[in-house]
């Protein structure tokens, strides 16, 4: 195996991480796609 | 604002004051800079910073050029850090100028070991892809104490290069710079990372620059802090592999 291919490894790892990262920041705190609302008479 | 670079970057170009100087200078810009700006002059540079680098690559005749390069690229980049008003000038003549440079050390090292200047490429523009991806998602953030320590890491490797610059004078140097060793190798490793951490403080700088509304000149005197990474880590990463494959 050639050793220069390890140096891509960071790059890789760096990489996956940081989509794993965006795709999991603030979750919880997101907006629904969809938001139903009561809408009350005479509004 | 304080949780950017301010004030502390290891990119000589991109120093402390520079956007205090700029927005308090008496040349006021009418329009802000953006980091859209910033990509788009970047781009622009790196490609005429590839053409100019096919010249020399090209032609070994040409490799003259690359002397002469190296000269208007250090006028280029002093006038850049003390007038950076006139930066839409001086970073693309920085970046023709170092692109012959490269050329002409890539041929060098392509000769030695072929396909090494292909994979150093691919291997710069990975690394500044995967750290730009961590530095937007968050996953790298440039807090106080990592840019006192990629500021204190860049300082001691440019004394270290400084006191091996001296030293060549009287035909001797530092060893483990140049040497294959593993201690050797260790070395360009450790080199090539903090010069990578050195794209982050760029980023920090350039979003720092559109958030404070520095004036539209600076996208250029960002653009030039970038590619002076940029190049610095090409060169590392070409050594480095230079050292790996030197071992077969």
């Amino acid at each position: 195996m050639d050793i220069e291919l390890l140096l891509w490894l960071p790059i890789i790892l760096l990489t996956f991480a940081s989509i794993i990262k965006m795709l999991t920041k603030n979750k919880d705190n997101q907006k629904p796609w969809i938001r139903i609302e009561e809408i009350k008479e005479n509004e | 604002m304080n949780r950017h670079l301010s004030m502390r970057t290891a990119n000589p170009a991109l120093q402390s004051e520079t956007f205090k100087k700029s927005i308090s200078g008496s040349v006021r810009s009418s329009e802000s800079m953006t980091i859209n700006g910033v990509v788009n002059k970047t781009g622009l540079s790196l490609l005429l910073l590839i053409i100019s680098a096919s010249v020399t690559w090209s032609d070994p005749t040409l490799s003259g050029l690359a002397v002469l390069g190296f000269v208007v690229g250090f006028v280029a980049a002093i006038v850049t850090i003390f007038k950076p008003t006139i930066a839409n000038i001086t970073v693309p003549v920085y970046a023709i100028s170092q692109g012959l440079v490269l050329g002409a050390i890539s041929r060098v090292f392509e000769m030695q070991y072929p396909g090494i200047a292909v994979q150093a490429i691919f291997l710069t523009f990975g690394t500044l892809g995967s750290l730009l991806l961590a530095y937007m998602s968050g996953l790298i953030k440039a807090t106080e104490n990592f840019k006192l320590g990629v500021f204190a890491a860049t300082g001691a490797i440019g004394v270290l290069y400084l006191i091996n610059f001296v030293m060549s004078f009287f035909g001797t140097g530092i060893g483990v710079i140049h040497s294959s060793s593993p201690m050797g190798i260790l070395f360009s490793l450790g080199v090539v990372v903090i010069a990578a951490l050195n794209l982050v403080l760029d980023f920090d700088f350039i979003e720092e620059g559109a958030e404070i509304g520095a004036p539209k000149y600076m996208e250029w005197y960002a653009t030039f802090g970038l590619l002076v990474t940029l190049i610095w880590l090409y060169i590392e990463i070409l050594r480095l592999l230079s050292k790996l494959n030197s071992r077969r």
